[in-house]
Formats: C-alpha cells, sequence, structure tokens
C-alpha cells in the first residue's frame, strides 16, 4: 500500500529532493575556486532515449588528474540551473573512475543546463555549463522493437491454429497419459463413492499457471456433475476462490448439470503455503479422497502434498510449470504434466476446436524456438572450431535479435 | 452475445491491450504498475470473502457437531485473537499493539511463538516425505528411471564428505570424473538445459493461454453457452 | 537365516520405519555435534573472491526474500554473507521483498551487525528499508527511482533525509549500488532481482536460495549471475572459507550450517540406503515372480 501511495502522488517537478543546495554567486556560471584538479572534458548532456521522459544523462570525459594511483580527485559533483548563468543546484555526486550520471528530475519538456566538476577533497574544481538539455517522451522504446516482433509472430501462430482448426482443420495432438488418466480417476472415485481433490497451487489469480488450472478444473467439475462425485476444492488465495466458484458453476451448466456450488465444496484455507498443507492435509486423512488433482503454480508443499496422498492411496495426477517441483510430483504423483503440458490439458479434456488449434499455433511458436536454437548453437560451435571470420558478426546479429531493453 | 457476457469480456480484450501496448509506448508505461496496484487491492478486498468462507465453513462444522468440530473452535478461536491483535495496531504502532516488528508487540509474539514453529515444523516434515518418496520412487523399472536413479544417487553423494573421498583415487588425468566435478556438471548442462526447455515450453504455454483468455476462448463468459 | 514372507520385508522397513529412521539421522549428529570438513565448490569461492574485492564503503544491496519456514538453509547463508560484507566495512542497504522478511532483517542486525560489528552505525554503513509489496514492480520501479520505491527506511524516516540517512545520498537507482546480494527461499527472489533488476541495471548479483529453488537460478549463471549458494551446504561451504581467511571467526555462531551439515550428511547418506534398499526389495521381488 505504501508503494502504491508512492506512485499515485504526482512526482514534484520544481522541488526535486536533493542532497544540499548551494547556489553558486549571480551572474557566474563557472564556479569560482581555484582549480584544483582539472576539470573533465567533453561533457554532454542529452535526452534519455526511450523513457516517458523526464531523465537527462550526462556523459563526460574524466578528469587528466583522474588516476587511481594519485587519488587527487576524489569524485564529482554534477550542478543543474534553468539558465547557463544559474543559479546551479547541487543535483549528486558520483565516485572517481565514473562519467556517467542519470539525472531522473529533468521534469519533461523542461530545458536545463548542466556543469560536472571535479572534486578534490572538499574543493570543487572549474566546471562550464552544458546544455540546454530538454527531457522529452518517446512514443515507441525503439530498444523492445524485437519483442514487438517476436510477439506478433507468436500471436499470429497462435491464431492461425485457432483459425484453421475452426475451419475444420482440427490437429492430431499426442495423447497425454495424465489427461486420459482424469476420466478414469473420476470413475474410480464414483465406485469407492470417495470425493475428489482439487488444488489450483499456491498462486494467486494473476499467475498463469493458476488460470489454466482453473481452465482444467471447469473441465473436472463438469465430470464430477456427470459422475454425481463430490468434490472438495481448496484455496490458498480468496481471489483464486471467487474464480473457482464462478468455474464449477460454468463447468456444470456445460455438462448439463447446473447445480450452486457448496461452500463445503469451495473454501478458503489460508494464506500460507504450509497452511495449504495442513488444511488440505488434514481433508485427505478425514475424507480419504480417491483422487487428487493439483493443477497450478506450486512450490514445497508439492512434496507434503503428494506423500501424503500417496499415504491415503489416493489417485494422483499433477500439473505445473515449476521445473523446481517436478521430480517431488514425479516421485508420488501417479501422472504428471510437465510444463506446457498444464496449458495444453484443458484443450485436451475439452476437445474445443479453438483450444486445440490453440495448442497447434503453441507447437508452431516452438519449432520456431528449436529452429533458432539450433541454428545458434550452430554458428556459436562453428565459430569457436573454426574461427571463420564472418561467423562471428552473424552469431553476434543473432544474439543482438534476443536481447531485452 | 448477451450483455452479461459482453462487458466483461470487453474489459479484458481492452486492458490486456493497453498492458501489452503500455510495454512498447514509454507513456503509458506506468500503467503496467497502476493496473498491477488495482490486482493488489482488490485482492486485499477479497480477504474478507477468504475470512466469510472459512468462518463460515467451521460455524458450520461446530453447529452440525461433526467429526473433528473441536479443531474448529481452536481454528475459530486463533482466527479472532490474531484479528484482535491486528485491531490493536489502530493507533498503538509500538509496544503491545505494534506491528509485528516492534518489540514486546502481541503480533510479534505470535509470529515468534506460534507461526514460526508450527511453519517451520511443518516444512520440516518434508525431511521424512522426502526418505519415504526416495525409498517407493528411486526403482530400477525401465531406462528413463535407471538414468534419474543413477543421476539422483550421484547427486545425493555428491552433496556429502564421501562425494570427494569415493573418486578422490582416480589419477590426475581423469580428474573431470571425480564426483566433486561431475556434480557441478550435471547442474550446469543437462540440468540447465531441460529447465530452459521447460522454461521456454511454459513460456509459450503461458503466451497460448493468456491469448485464449483474451479472446475468450478457454472462459467463455456468463451469458455464452457452448 | 529368517524367513520372511514377501510383504514381510516391506512391512519392516514401512513407512513409520523409514520415518524413525530419519528422525534418529538427523537427531544423533545433532546432539554429538558431527560435523565435517567442507571443500568449497569453485562457484562459492567465486561468490567469496566477488566480496572479498568489494573496496570499502561499497554500496550493497542486501535483500532478505525469506521466511521463518525456510530459515534453516537460507539464515545462515544471510549470517555468513553479513558478517563478510560487514567484514569487508561497506554500505548495507537492507530491504526484503516478502512480508515476513522483515522479521529475518530485524534479527540479522539484532544478532550479527549490532552484536559483532559495533562500529557500523545505523544511517552511515547501514540502513533497513523493510518491506514493499509488489514483488516484481518493486524492482521495476527501484531499477529507476530508488526511492520512489523505498521512500522511507522502516523507521519511516525519509529516504532523502540526509541528516539522518547520509548513506541514501548517492542512491539514486539500481545501478548506484555495487553489488546485489539476495538470499531467496522462492517467489519473489533471486528470479526476480536478475531479469528487473541486476541485468537492466547492469550490477553484478550474487546470492543463495534454498535447494530446491536453486535449480530455475543456474541457466543465469554465470553470465547474469555471479553465482548462488545451494542450500545448506553451500552455505557450509561459505562459512568455511570465511573461516580459513578469518581465523578470528572461529565461534559457534559462525559455523552454523557447518553444524547442520552433519544431520544432512547423515540424512543423505540414509536416504541412499534406502534407495538401494527399495530397489534391493524391488529387484528381489522381481526375481521371485520370475522364478514362481
Amino acid at each position: 500500500m505504501a508503494l502504491a501511495l508512492a506512485l499515485l502522488a504526482p512526482p514534484a517537478a520544481a522541488s526535486m529532493p536533493i542532497a544540499h543546495s548551494t547556489p553558486s554567486p549571480p551572474g557566474a556560471n563557472v564556479v569560482t575556486v581555484p582549480a584544483a584538479v582539472a576539470p573533465p572534458t567533453e561533457v554532454r548532456a542529452s535526452d534519455r532515449p526511450n523513457d516517458n521522459g523526464g531523465a537527462v544523462i550526462l556523459d563526460w570525459q574524466l578528469s587528466a588528474d583522474d588516476r587511481p594511483q594519485h587519488g587527487l580527485v576524489t569524485g564529482y559533483e554534477i550542478l543543474r540551473a534553468p539558465a547557463p548563468a544559474g543559479p546551479y543546484r547541487l543535483l549528486g555526486r558520483v565516485e572517481p573512475g565514473t562519467s556517467h550520471f542519470v539525472d531522473i528530475f529533468a521534469g519533461r519538456g523542461k530545458p536545463f543546463y548542466y556543469q560536472v566538476a571535479a572534486l578534490a577533497g572538499t574543493t570543487r574544481g572549474p566546471a562550464r555549463p552544458v546544455g540546454p538539455a530538454v527531457a522529452t517522451a518517446q512514443w515507441f522504446n525503439h530498444r523492445r522493437l524485437n519483442m514487438l516482433a517476436f510477439a506478433v509472430l507468436l500471436a499470429a501462430a497462435i491464431l492461425f491454429g485457432i483459425r484453421s482448426a475452426r475451419r475444420g482443420a482440427l490437429p492430431r495432438l499426442r495423447e497425454l497419459p495424465g489427461v486420459g488418466a482424469v476420466e478414469a480417476a473420476i470413475a474410480l472415485a464414483r465406485e469407492r463413492n470417495r470425493p475428489v481433490l482439487f488444488i489450483t497451487g499456491s498462486e494467486d489469480l494473476n499467475d498463469i499457471q493458476t488460470l489454466a488450472g482453473l481452465s482444467v478444473l471447469k473441465e473436472v467439475a463438469g465430470r464430477t456433475a456427470a459422475e454425481d462425485v463430490p468434490l472438495r476444492v481448496p484455496h490458498m488465495h480468496s481471489l483464486v476462490m471467487t474464480a473457482a466458484g464462478d468455474t464449477l458453476e460454468e463447468g456444470r451448466a456445460a455438462a448439463g448439470k447446473p447445480a450452486p456450488v457448496d461452500p463445503d465444496e469451495n473454501f478458503y484455507l489460508c494464506d500460507e503455503q504450509f497452511g495449504l498443507v495442513a488444511g488440505a492435509g488434514g481433508i485427505m486423512y478425514r475424507e480419504r479422497p480417491a483422487a487428487c488433482f493439483y493443477f497450478g503454480s506450486f512450490y514445497a508443499e508439492a512434496l507434503a502434498l503428494g506423500e501424503i496422498g500417496q499415504t491415503v492411496g489416493a489417485v494422483q495426477i499433477a500439473g505445473t510449470g515449476q521445473a523446481s517441483q517436478l521430480p517431488f510430483l514425479l516421485a508420488t504423483c501417479d501422472h504428471v504434466l510437465i510444463g506446457e503440458e498444464l496449458f495444453a490439458a484443458s484443450a485436451l479434456l475439452s476437445r474445443d476446436p479453438a483450444q486445440l488449434g490453440c495448442v497447434r499455433g503453441q507447437d508452431l511458436v516452438k519449432l520456431l524456438a528449436i529452429g533458432l536454437i539450433g541454428l545458434g548453437c550452430l554458428l556459436a560451435t562453428l565459430a569457436q572450431v573454426t574461427g571463420w571470420g564472418p561467423l562471428i558478426p552473424a552469431w553476434d546479429t543473432l544474439r543482438s535479435l534476443f536481447r531485452t531493453g | 452475445m448477451s450483455l452479461v457476457a459482453a462487458v466483461p469480456r470487453g474489459i479484458v480484450l481492452v486492458v490486456a491491450i493497453v498492458l501489452i501496448v503500455a510495454m512498447f509506448v514509454p507513456p503509458l508505461e506506468p500503467l503496467r504498475e497502476e493496473f498491477s496496484l488495482f490486482f493488489n487491492i482488490i485482492a486485499a478486498f477479497a480477504f474478507v470473502l477468504g475470512g466469510a468462507s472459512l468462518i463460515g465453513r467451521h460455524a458450520r462444522k461446530i453447529r452440525r457437531r461433526a467429526s473433528g468440530y473441536g479443531y474448529s473452535v481452536v481454528c475459530i478461536g486463533a482466527f479472532g485473537i490474531t484479528l484482535a491483535a491486528g485491531l490493536l495496531k489502530l493507533g498503538n504502532p509500538t509496544g503491545i499493539g505494534g506491528d509485528v516488528t516492534a518489540r514486546g508487540s502481541v503480533f510479534a509474539w505470535i509470529v515468534r511463538y506460534v507461526f514460526g514453529p508450527a511453519d517451520s515444523g511443518l516444512f520440516a516434515l518434508l525431511a521424512f516425505f522426502i526418505a519415504s518418496a526416495a525409498f517407493r520412487a528411486f526403482r530400477v523399472r525401465n531406462r528413463e528411471s535407471t538414468i534419474m536413479l543413477v543421476t539422483a544417487f550421484l547427486l545425493l553423494l555428491g552433496r556429502t564428505f564421501l562425494g570427494g573421498l569415493v573418486t578422490s583415487w582416480l589419477p590426475d588425468r581423469l580428474e573431470a570424473f571425480e564426483l566433486p566435478n561431475v556434480i557441478p556438471w550435471i547442474m550446469s548442462v543437462p540440468l540447465k538445459a531441460g529447465s530452459r526447455a521447460i522454461l521456454i515450453g511454459v513460456a509459450v504455454g503461458a503466451i497460448a493461454t493468456s491469448l485464449r483468455i483474451i479472446l475468450g476462448i478457454d472462459r467463455p463468459y456468463r451469458g455464452e453457452g457452448k | 537365516m529368517v524367513q520372511l514372507g514377501r510383504w514381510a520385508v516391506m512391512n519392516v522397513t514401512g513407512r513409520r520405519c523409514i520415518y524413525l529412521g530419519m528422525l534418529l539421522a538427523v537427531t544423533v549428529p545433532m546432539i554429538w555435534r558431527i560435523s565435517f570438513k567442507e571443500h568449497p565448490t569453485p562457484m562459492v569461492r567465486d561468490i567469496f573472491a566477488t566480496i572479498e574485492k568489494l573496496p570499502k564503503n561499497a554500496r550493497v544491496l542486501f535483500v532478505c526474500d525469506f521466511d521463518p519456514a525456510s530459515a534453516a538453509e537460507t539464515r545462515p547463508m544471510e549470517d555468513a554473507f553479513a558478517r563478510h560484507l560487514c567484514l569487508r566495512g561497506v554500505g548495507l542497504y537492507c530491504l526484503t521483498l516478502w512480508p515476513t522478511g522483515p522479521i529475518e532483517i530485524d534479527r540479522t542486525i539484532r544478532d550479527v551487525i549490532a552484536l559483532e560489528f559495533p562500529s557500523y552505525r545505523y544511517g552511515q554503513n547501514f540502513v533497513n528499508l523493510g518491506y514493499m509489496s509488489g514483488n516484481e514492480a518493486v524492482v521495476a520501479v527501484a531499477l529507476t527511482n530508488f526511492k520512489k520505491a523505498f521512500s522511507t527506511d522502516v523507521h519511516n524516516i525519509s529516504t532523502h533525509d540526509a541528516s539522518r540517512l547520509p548513506m541514501m545520498v548517492p542512491i539514486e537507482d539500481l545501478a548506484s549500488f555495487d553489488l546485489i546480494v539476495d538470499v531467496s527461499a522462492g517467489y519473489p527472489g533471486l528470479n526476480e532481482w536478475i531479469p528487473y533488476g541486476a541485468i537492466p541495471a547492469g550490477v553484478p548479483i550474487v546470492g543463495g536460495s534454498v535447494a530446491v529453488g536453486s535449480p530455475e537460478i543456474f541457466p543465469y549463471i554465470p553470465e547474469q549471475c555471479g553465482g548462488i549458494l545451494v542450500g545448506v551446504k553451500g552455505a557450509a561451504e561459505y562459512e568455511q572459507l570465511l573461516l580459513e581467511q578469518y581465523p578470528q571467526l572461529d565461534r559457534p555462531e559462525c559455523r552454523i550450517a557447518l553444524e547442520r551439515m552433519g544431520p544432512q550428511t547423515v540424512a543423505h547418506l540414509m536416504i541412499i540406503g534406502l534407495i538401494l534398499l527399495g530397489n534391493g526389495i524391488h529387484l528381489w521381488r522381481r526375481h521371485k515372480e520370475a522364478a514362481a
């Protein structure tokens, strides 16, 4: 909440919080102190690119006296004024050896003049003003052009998959044993007259794995309603509980068995991961579910939940993108959906053409990724092994395509 | 499409487009922070729903005198005490009503002597669970499980003092095969490759799922039926 | 030799026996203080060298992203890092992205900095900026405007107050720091500080992670992250290096992870034994079934 208040407060433009202010005498445009050290040279002030305005970059060449072995220069002071004649106020200090400073309090559209003076102890050396520098906003962040291009490419591949599936060209997807086992597990629960436990992970609704888990929950809700099997869905986050309530209703309605959600079916436990373990573990020990489904983002609780499920003899099916928890789920669960299989699970369960087409689009993107990785490995290996000149810039160009800013 | 379905779908689409565009248009970047704060604020309000769910469920259990209802009494009691301790903070920033870092506050006591040990104790259960999981799961059933078994064996051994001793007899030219050198290789080459592959797959899957949600394919809103 | 039924062996080595064995494997070395000498790995040595090379008065962002549940693994790392950084005379800027993190920062300040380094002054040599909610959004804001993300310290002193927090004066953004040290137990943690903070700011980052979360960080090592201490073993190796470099630290409170490696080593050996026993039983049963 403190961050919320800080961010909502308008940034002060004129009254910048600076360390201290030492305005220079009126009419002076050079700091009137006997030259103790040589000034920095080639001082440049320019707008910081690819930002929202409000920042000016200062670069300079180090003072001739700024050498580590001499220790004459103890730092640099940066001063700023709205006019070349001043008054200059101290903006900040940097360590010796530094030739870069960013004025993040410049204020959009306001011209400022800067001086960069070398310090010898507390004595400030001479400095000439540079400027005016005006911070302006750019409407496009060019450093992210590559990201935009890839985003468009990825979206196009996925939309192509959806479109072709909706037109009848349904992709043939590899059957995932874990997805196929969901129906069998629910049937087992009906046979044993035991409930099914479903946990959507330990992250909140803003995590994409939680949303993927809710998509699977919708299909499971429909199937359990059709088979008349009770469902238990404990949650670690209230928002997920609320969304899951809607999901359960939608799933049951889609299966032709609309029914309100019982508050003892879909409920909140607590916001701590081991509180989830304690609560869900207690449910498992008391109610002995025949099947336990874990679809979402999990952390250390994955092992505990899986092992407790093993103790009570439940069929366990899990799906997560958390690579660190996969070993524990593999050791404790009967079936595990790894990584992107979690995101494909709802498509395979629902057999909805659009969702299936989306999975095909995903695969097209992965093929592209495989191709690029292969090309990069080949270039890097050949460059290393052969040392052939043109390979190195080719490898650098390929790498630069993936740099983010 | 009915209004009940169109309005939330429209909100999702507009917000998604704005946030994606904000990634590339610097003047819109503060919106990303604002929207994530909106989420935090909404999640804070949702705490009330969660609290109501918790109290309601345990109250029903107590009313029905269901099996184990005594634990529900403990749960509601603990909830009430912690809520009261939190409310004590209003107007009392220090002392007994202080926050969790204040000396002598009720909150600090609850965290230090109740929450901390309970949390650590449950975390410690993992040691027992991993032992039984290892006994059951690491079996030579097929080629893949054998590879997993051997790798796990090497990693476990390498994390003990025996790791260095077991292969210390190897000559210098075979130093690369000593266990303390094999372990970092396993972590930094095959493990890293597998982790990166899973990361890429998850990222692509996340993009696809996000697009499905934005376009309303995955979660038809109320009012739209199949 | 006693003839055991096909399932009798499983009963003898049932779950309860495994749990009892694990209990003994952990408590016996703990009570008898069994420990072993650690041989630091190259990655831990690199982390040590990175901190050892820091000049006096360097600015280090010290992030404590863990809670009491994972303190068994992460607290020794935090203490070892705090000790080493204070021995190097650097300025410590402590903060956390976990709601329960302030407890750990408070404890480190109380039990390590205040106790072992009395010359360290608050506001001049170390500052506690406390907890800020927002996860990676906080890192993104701190990247370009640190004082906007952390406008006050934990005592409500403004970070612009040069008289009470003089060490905050040169801090503008994340690039103002010489090093980021993050001890993390999950989300948010190193996986957020590296891509959203250290890489765009161009600041080196090292840290520690619980063992189970470390595979997520390995893809960043060594280009984007200088290295991490992995679990109790990593913390023990770091303590070993500290003891070798600074013999005056040979005290019980500086050997916590080394002592914990005793139970961990025995527990690991027990799990290895269980794996071998489990496979032995499995192969014996398969042999019996094949013969029958």
